[in-house]
């Protein structure tokens, strides 16, 4: 996609399925590789029994890291200046995500070329589990 | 610069960042392919910083051999030992913790050999009323991240909220 970069318009939407059914097993690959072992997203009677929650549910920053695979596709890495989201729902065992990608705003000056996006995650039932922003920056 | 806070980015790590993730594309595993790209060698993804924790001797959320961790057993929690543990948990945190907010700016590529260090930035902290939640008790703390040439390549910030009460899935923000 990145030879296009040209020819991106504003209003521009790209979608993408980043994880489907998502595993139990991969929150725990997950929590291997990001260091993050909190119980609560590894240990099932830890999640519902002293917890209080329905399952153990995925960390927030593994639903961040799946949104940025579709960002990534779209924009070589070094031309991502910023990655933000909010978390708001959580994501569980199970879940199929779909990253939306809107591109906001195409500004350009003399040697650069600047990319304002919006981003949302939602999971199969179409609520949305984390939304933000990125800004890209190329030359 | 002292031994503490720092963070060597192995090539393993990043291959097992990138699996956990079902990342596919070869930047992140094969140095010809990431160099073909016009790369100095494979590239860490966008939140592998993240991982930055593994390094931390401080972080809470690993098992460390010197604090007990809470582990559940075989057996079917009974209700007597269920009380014990939730009153433990609520006199000693309050309530779930969880990750709001995480926002990175990435000012230098990090690549597979970097060793960076990091700085801690200082806390802001804030409560408010939460709409099913109870009491909710935010923090941010903002971490930036130096290379081995003591070059900035990125800045994280991130928001926790405590809650008093467990979330329930139409609440707001909730994901730790």
């Amino acid at each position: 996609m990145n030879e296009s970069i040209n020819s991106l318009e504003v209003g521009q939407e790209f979608t993408e399925v980043v994880v489907e059914n998502l595993t139990r097993t991969q929150i725990v690959q997950y929590a291997g590789a990001s260091g993050d072992f909190n119980p609560l997203h590894t240990d099932e009677p830890f999640a519902t029994e002293i917890a209080g929650y329905p399952s153990t549910f995925a960390h927030g920053m593994l639903g961040m890291a799946l949104t940025g695979k579709l960002l990534t596709k779209l924009f070589d890495n070094v031309t991502i200046k910023k990655f933000g989201v909010r978390f708001q729902n959580i994501i569980w065992p199970g879940d199929t995500l779909i990253t939306k990608i809107v591109i906001d705003k195409i500004e350009s000056d003399a040697e650069s070329k600047f990319i304002e996006l919006s981003i949302h995650t939602s999971n199969q039932a179409d609520k949305i589990v984390l939304s933000g922003s990125a800004s890209i920056e190329t030359q | 610069m002292s031994k503490k806070n720092i963070f060597p980015i192995d090539a393993s790590q990043i291959l097992f960042f990138a699996r956990s993730i079902n990342e596919e594309n070869p930047i992140y595993y094969d140095v010809e392919y990431a160099q073909s790209k016009g790369l100095k060698g494979t590239i860490a993804p966008l939140t592998f910083v993240e991982a930055y924790h593994q390094f931390d001797s401080t972080y809470r959320l690993r098992p460390n051999p010197d604090k007990k961790w809470p582990g559940t057993p075989r057996q079917k929690i009974t209700e007597s030992k269920k009380n014990d543990k939730q009153k433990k948990k609520s006199q000693s945190k309050g309530g779930t913790g969880l990750h709001a907010e995480q926002h990175f700016e990435y000012h230098l590529p990090v690549y597979s050999g970097d060793v960076l260090h990091w700085k801690d930035g200082e806390l802001k902290s804030w409560e408010r009323e939460g709409k099913k939640g109870g009491k909710l008790i935010f923090t941010e703390y903002s971490t930036q991240f130096f290379n081995q040439n003591d070059e900035l390549v990125v800045t994280a910030r991130k928001v926790t909220v405590i809650t008093e009460k467990v979330v329930k899935e139409e609440d707001g923000k909730k994901s730790s």
